[in-house]
C-alpha cells in the first residue's frame, strides 16, 4: 500500500496557517508555464457531479469542496446530484461530458475502484477518467456487541476459529464496503466462518447489532462513537494508518499485526479523460486549498474524523492504481460481482 | 360468453394470470435457492405462483357468474393519446430541447385531450404556465435541468 | 420537574423571533412546494435542503423541521385534491380524501387533515418529551423475525383498503409485491426482472409510481367521465367541519394518534403501517363501513393524524438510536450532522440545547402550519374550481416536472407513463390502486427481512414463533385471515345459492 505520495496534511500542524500563502505562491508559479487555456480556467461555472442524493456522505464532501474551490477561484460552483445505480449514472453522465474541466466526479470508492470489478457491463470504462485529485479518506471501524464477550481484535478472531459459524456479521448490502472489508478480513486472519447478513443502508444494519441480530460490523467511525460511548457496542480496531482522532484509544488494525486491512472509504476528484494536466493541476491545487480552511478543518477533521488527503494528479493516478488492484481481489474474495 | 368478456372480473382475472405467468417465465434463471439461503427467485416465484391461482380463481367465478362486475366501458382513445403522449414526448424533449420547449409541449399537447379544448385559450395558458414554472423551478429553486436548447 | 424544564428550555430555544421566522419561512416554502402535484416531501426537501446550509444550526434545522412538516402537509393536499401522494404515507389519505373532494368537500377534508395533525403532533411532541429514552429500547427489540411478521399483517391490513372485491384486491397486493421485486436482489446482487434496463438496477421509484397509479389514471379517467367542468366538485359548499363532522372525526383523531404513536416507534415501515392500520381500525368499529371508500372523514382523519404522530414519533428512533425511518427523514438526519448535532445515544446529554430545541421546534413547526394552512385552504380549494380542460395540463406538467427532477431521468418519466397507461386499465377492471402501492411498498421489506430471518435461524422457521413480538403480530394476523375469508366465503355462497 502506498501511502507516502499522499500528502497527510493532518500531520502537519503548521501547514493550515501557512495553507493560503503557500499555494498562493505555488499558483503563481504554476500559472507562469501554463497554455493559456489553463490559466484562464476556470472563466465560467465549474459543475461538480456528486452521483448520490443531497444529504449523504458524498453530497456533504461535494458541497464543501464547492464552496471551497468557489472561495479559491472567485468563481462560482455548483453541485449536481445525478443519483442512481450505486453511483454509476453519475460516473456515466461526466464520463461523456467535455474533458475542459468544467465538469467534474465528486467520486467516492463505488466510482474510483470498486464498481468497475462489481459490475460486467458498465456504461462506462475506468479510462474514460483522468484522476484530480484524492480528497479525503473516511475511517471506519469493527465493532462488536458487548455480549459477545470479546474486547480484543485476537480474543475475536480466537472465537471466529473456533465457533464462527454460530455469528453472523451484517453490513449496509453486498458490494459495500463493509461486506468487502469484513471478507478481506476474514481471509487476512486466516479464514472463519462467519454468516453474512446483508441489510439495506447502514441505519437497519446498526439496529440489527443493538437488537443482537449481528455480532459483528464494520462501520464509520462517526456512527458508532455514541454507541461505544454509551457501551452498546464495543471497538475492535480502526482503519487507516493512524488512530482515529476521536477514539485515541482504539488501535487500528496495523498495530494488531493486519497492516493490509484498509476500510472505510476514499473521496477523491475525476474529470472526463483528456482533461490537460495543467487544468487537473490546478484543480488539484484549489481544493488542496480549501480543504486546509480551518473553519473546514474544526468541523469535519475533529467533528467527523474525516482524513484530508489532498495530492497532485499524478499522486491520485498512482493511488488508484494501487488501490483498484486491491479491489479486484476484495471483490472477488466477497463475491460480491453483480450482473 | 357476452356478459362474460365485457365484464370486468374476467379480464382482471387474466391480467394477473398472465402477470403471473410472466412473473414464472422472467424468473426462471433466478436461482431458487433453499429455505435457509433463500435465492432470489425464491420470492418472486412463490408470488407469481399465488397471482396466477388468485387470477384463475376470479376468472373462474366470472365464467360463473357468481359475481356482477361492472362493465369496462369505453376506451377515451383521444385523451389516452394525448395524455400518454405528452408525457413521452416531455420525456423525450427535456434532455435535448431544454426545460421551456419540454414544458410547452406537454401542456399544450396534453390540453388537447379534453374535448373541451379551446385552441386559443389553451395557447394563452401554456405561454403562462410556462413562465410560471420556469421561473420557479429553474431560477427559485434552481432545478438542475438545461433551460433551452442552447443551455 | 425534569420534562417541565427540558421543555421550557426547548421553547427557550425555539421561541425566539428569529427562529420564529425561520420555522415560518420553512412551513410555508414546505408547504407552497409540497402541495404542487408530483412533488412529493423527499424532492421538496432535497430542493430546499441545501438552503438551510448557510443558516446558524438551530435556526436551520428548525426551517428545516418546518420544510418537512410543510411538504408533509402539501402531500396530503394533492392527495386530497388530486389523488396523487406525496410520500408513501398519505396513499391511504387518497382513498376518502379524494372521494371528499369529489363530493364538494376538500375544504373539510383538508382542515381536519391539518387539526388533526396538530393534534397528533403536540400529543406526540409530549411523548418524546416525557418518554423517548425508555421507547428508543422498543425499536431495537424489532429484529428481522418481528419485521416479517409485521410486513405480513400489514399486507393483510391493506385488504381493507378496498371496498370491492376481495379477491380483486388481494390480486392488486401480490402484482404490487411482483413489481416490488423489480431491481438488484439486495441479498446476491443479481438483477430481476430489470430486462437489461440500467435504470431498474435500485428497482422501480415510488415517484413515478405514485405519479402514474394516482396521477395520469386520475386524470385519464375523468377525462372519460365526460364533466370536465370543475369535474372534482359539484359545489364547494364550506370549508369548515359542521358538527357532524367534528362529531366523527373527533374520536377518530384521538384513535389515530393513538396507533401513530406507537407504530412509529419502529423504523422502517412503521409510519407506512400506521397510516392503513389506523384505516383499518377506523372502518372497523364504523357503524357504517360502506362508507369508507366513498368520503367517509374518520377515513381521512385517523389515517392523517396516524401519520403525523408516527412522524414525529419516529424521531426518537432516528435522535437516540441513529436510525432514520423514512428516507425524507434520513435526509433530515444528515442535515442535523451537517449542523453538528450526531444523533445518537448520547444527543440528549451531550446537546441538551439543541436536542430540546429540536424538540420543542417540532411543536412550533406544527403550529405554525396550522396557523399558515387553514387560511390557506380556501385557496387550495378555489384552484380547484379552474376549468378543468385547464387543469389537468397543469397537473400533468408537475407530474413531469416531478417526475423528472427525482433522478434527472427521462427514463423514469416513460415508466411513469407506462404506469399510468396499466394503472388506467387497471381502473376499468375494477382493480383498487391502494393494496397494488402498499404490496409495491412492503414487497422488498418482507422479502428482505423474511430472508434476514431465515439466515440468522439458519433455516428454521420457528424463530417466527419463538420471539414473542412476532408470535404476537402473527396471531393477530391470523385472527384477520379469518375474519376476512370466512365472511366472504360465506358471501360468496349466499350468492351462489341465490343464482341457483
Amino acid at each position: 500500500m502506498t501511502r507516502k505520495n499522499n500528502d497527510l496534511i493532518e500531520t502537519r500542524g503548521w501547514w493550515s496557517r501557512g495553507a493560503g500563502l503557500l499555494s498562493g505562491m505555488a499558483l503563481a508559479t504554476a500559472m507562469a508555464v501554463m497554455p493559456a487555456s489553463a490559466q484562464d480556467y476556470p472563466d465560467k461555472t465549474v459543475t461538480l457531479v456528486v452521483p448520490y442524493n443531497p444529504g449523504g456522505a458524498t453530497d456533504t464532501i461535494g458541497r464543501i469542496v464547492a464552496d471551497g474551490l468557489a472561495k479559491v477561484w472567485d468563481q462560482s460552483v455548483v453541485v449536481e446530484n445525478k443519483p442512481g445505480a450505486g453511483s454509476n449514472i453519475g460516473a456515466a453522465y461526466v464520463a461523456h461530458q467535455p474533458a475542459d474541466g468544467y465538469t467534474l466526479l465528486v467520486a467516492t470508492d463505488p466510482a474510483l475502484v470498486l464498481n468497475q470489478w462489481v459490475y460486467d457491463d458498465l456504461p462506462y470504462k475506468a479510462s474514460d477518467f483522468d484522476p484530480v485529485t484524492h480528497l479525503i479518506n473516511v475511517h471506519s471501524i469493527l465493532v462488536v456487541p458487548p455480549s459477545l464477550g470479546v474486547s480484543t481484535l485476537e480474543e475475536f478472531v480466537d472465537l471466529m476459529k473456533k465457533d464462527g459459524s454460530k455469528y453472523n456479521y451484517g453490513s449496509p448490502g453486498v458490494g459495500d464496503g463493509s461486506h468487502i472489508g469484513m471478507e478481506w478480513f476474514k481471509n487476512e486472519a486466516g479464514g472463519f466462518e462467519m454468516t453474512h447478513i446483508p441489510y439495506t443502508g447502514m441505519g437497519p444494519t446498526v439496529q440489527g447489532m443493538l437488537s443482537g441480530d449481528i455480532q459483528a460490523l464494520i462501520v464509520s467511525v462517526v456512527t458508532a462513537q455514541q454507541h461505544i460511548e454509551a457501551g452498546k457496542m464495543i471497538p475492535l480496531a480502526v482503519s487507516g494508518s493512524v488512530r482515529s482522532p476521536m477514539l485515541p484509544d482504539v488501535p487500528t488494525f496495523a498495530e494488531q499485526g493486519y497492516p493490509t486491512i484498509r476500510l472505510g472509504f476514499s473521496a477523491g476528484l475525476l474529470a472526463p479523460a483528456g482533461t490537460p494536466l495543467e487544468v487537473r493541476t490546478k484543480i488539484a491545487d484549489a481544493a488542496r486549498e480549501a480543504l486546509s480552511d480551518p473553519a473546514f478543518r474544526e468541523k469535519f477533521v475533529d467533528g467527523f474524523g474525516y482524513e484530508v488527503v489532498s495530492s497532485s494528479p499524478d499522486e491520485f493516478a498512482e493511488f488508484l492504481k494501487t488501490e483498484s488492484e486491491v479491489a479486484r481481489k476484495k471483490v472477488e474474495l466477497a463475491g460480491a460481482k453483480k450482473n | 360468453m357476452d356478459r362474460i368478456i365485457k365484464g370486468s372480473d374476467f379480464w382482471a382475472g387474466v391480467l394477473f394470470v398472465t402477470f403471473g405467468l410472466a412473473g414464472l417465465w422472467f424468473g426462471l434463471g433466478y436461482p431458487f435457492g433453499t429455505t435457509a439461503q433463500m435465492g432470489p427467485g425464491y420470492f418472486p416465484r412463490v408470488i407469481s405462483s399465488a397471482l396466477v391461482l388468485i387470477g384463475v380463481a376470479i376468472v373462474v367465478r366470472a365464467v360463473r357468474g357468481t359475481t356482477d362486475a361492472e362493465p369496462i366501458g369505453i376506451w377515451p382513445i383521444r385523451a389516452i393519446v394525448m395524455v400518454l403522449g405528452g408525457m413521452v414526448i416531455f420525456g423525450l424533449v427535456a434532455p435535448h430541447l431544454g426545460f421551456v420547449a419540454a414544458a410547452a409541449a406537454i401542456t399544450a399537447i396534453a390540453g388537447l385531450a379534453s374535448s373541451e379544448v379551446r385552441i386559443g385559450e389553451l395557447l394563452v395558458f401554456t405561454v403562462l404556465l410556462v413562465i410560471a414554472v420556469t421561473a420557479v423551478f429553474i431560477y427559485g429553486l434552481r432545478l438542475n435541468i438545461p433551460v433551452f436548447p442552447w443551455g | 420537574m425534569d420534562l417541565l424544564a427540558n421543555i421550557m428550555l426547548g421553547f427557550s430555544v425555539a421561541l425566539t423571533p428569529e427562529n420564529l421566522m425561520y420555522g415560518f419561512f420553512g412551513c410555508l416554502l414546505g408547504t407552497a412546494i409540497g402541495v404542487l402535484p408530483g412533488i412529493g416531501p423527499i424532492a421538496t426537501i432535497s430542493l430546499l435542503l441545501p438552503a438551510t446550509f448557510a443558516l446558524p444550526p438551530i435556526g436551520g434545522l428548525i426551517m428545516l423541521a418546518g420544510i418537512y412538516y410543510g411538504s408533509q402537509y402539501g402531500g396530503s393536499t394533492t392527495a386530497i385534491l388530486v389523488n396523487m401522494p406525496g410520500e408513501s404515507s398519505a396513499v391511504v389519505t387518497c382513498v376518502d380524501g379524494y372521494q371528499m373532494a369529489r363530493k364538494g368537500r376538500a375544504g373539510a377534508a383538508l382542515t381536519i387533515a391539518a387539526l388533526g395533525s396538530f393534534f397528533a403532533g403536540t400529543v406526540a411532541t409530549l411523548v418524546i418529551a416525557g418518554l423517548a429514552t425508555p421507547l428508543a429500547d422498543i425499536a431495537v427489540r424489532f429484529g428481522p423475525a418481528e419485521y416479517t411478521s409485521l410486513m405480513l399483517l400489514g399486507l393483510l391490513a391493506s385488504v381493507v383498503l378496498a371496498s370491492g372485491s376481495f379477491l380483486k384486491a388481494l390480486g392488486m397486493i401480490f402484482l404490487g409485491l411482483l413489481l416490488g421485486s423489480v431491481g438488484t436482489d439486495v441479498n446476491s446482487g443479481m438483477s430481476r426482472y430489470t430486462f437489461s434496463f440500467f435504470e431498474l438496477a435500485e428497482g422501480i421509484n415510488f415517484v413515478p409510481l405514485a405519479v402514474g397509479i394516482f396521477g395520469i389514471t386520475e386524470i385519464l379517467s375523468n377525462l372519460e367521465r365526460r364533466h370536465q367542468e370543475t369535474v372534482s366538485t359539484q359545489k364547494v359548499n364550506r370549508l369548515w367541519l359542521s358538527r357532524k363532522d367534528l362529531r366523527q372525526a373527533a374520536p377518530a383523531v384521538g384513535r389515530g394518534t393513538i396507533v401513530g404513536s406507537i407504530l412509529g416507534l419502529i423504523p422502517g415501515g412503521g409510519i407506512l403501517l400506521s397510516t392503513f392500520a389506523a384505516y383499518a381500525v377506523e372502518k372497523k368499529i364504523s357503524a357504517h363501513p360502506e362508507e369508507f371508500g366513498h368520503g367517509a372523514i374518520q377515513g381521512v382523519a385517523g389515517p392523517e393524524s396516524a401519520n403525523n404522530a408516527a412522524s414525529q414519533i419516529s424521531f426518537i428512533p432516528m435522535l437516540t438510536l441513529g436510525i432514520p425511518p423514512t428516507a425524507s427523514l434520513a435526509m433530515m438526519m444528515w442535515a442535523m450532522t451537517i449542523h453538528g448535532i450526531q444523533p445518537g445515544p448520547l444527543v440528549m446529554s451531550a446537546n441538551p440545547q439543541l436536542f430540546w430545541g429540536l424538540v420543542a421546534s417540532m411543536w412550533v413547526g406544527n403550529a405554525i402550519l396550522v396557523v399558515l394552512n387553514l387560511p390557506l385552504i380556501g385557496l387550495w380549494v378555489k384552484l380547484l374550481q379552474v376549468p378543468y380542460r385547464l387543469l389537468f395540463p397543469a397537473i400533468l406538467l408537475f407530474c413531469g416536472i416531478g417526475v423528472y427532477s427525482v433522478n434527472n431521468s427521462a427514463f423514469d418519466v416513460f415508466i411513469a407513463t407506462l404506469l399510468g397507461g396499466f394503472g388506467y386499465v387497471l381502473r376499468k377492471l375494477g382493480c383498487e390502486p391502494a393494496p397494488f402501492i402498499l404490496g409495491f411498498i412492503i414487497g422488498p421489506m418482507l422479502e428482505q427481512n423474511l430472508r434476514r430471518a431465515m439466515l440468522i435461524s439458519r433455516g428454521d422457521p420457528s424463530i417466527f414463533i419463538e420471539r414473542p413480538i412476532s408470535a404476537v403480530l402473527l396471531s393477530i394476523t391470523a385472527v384477520m385471515v379469518l375474519l376476512l375469508v370466512v365472511p366472504a366465503f360465506r358471501r360468496t355462497r349466499q350468492k351462489a345459492f341465490q343464482e341457483d
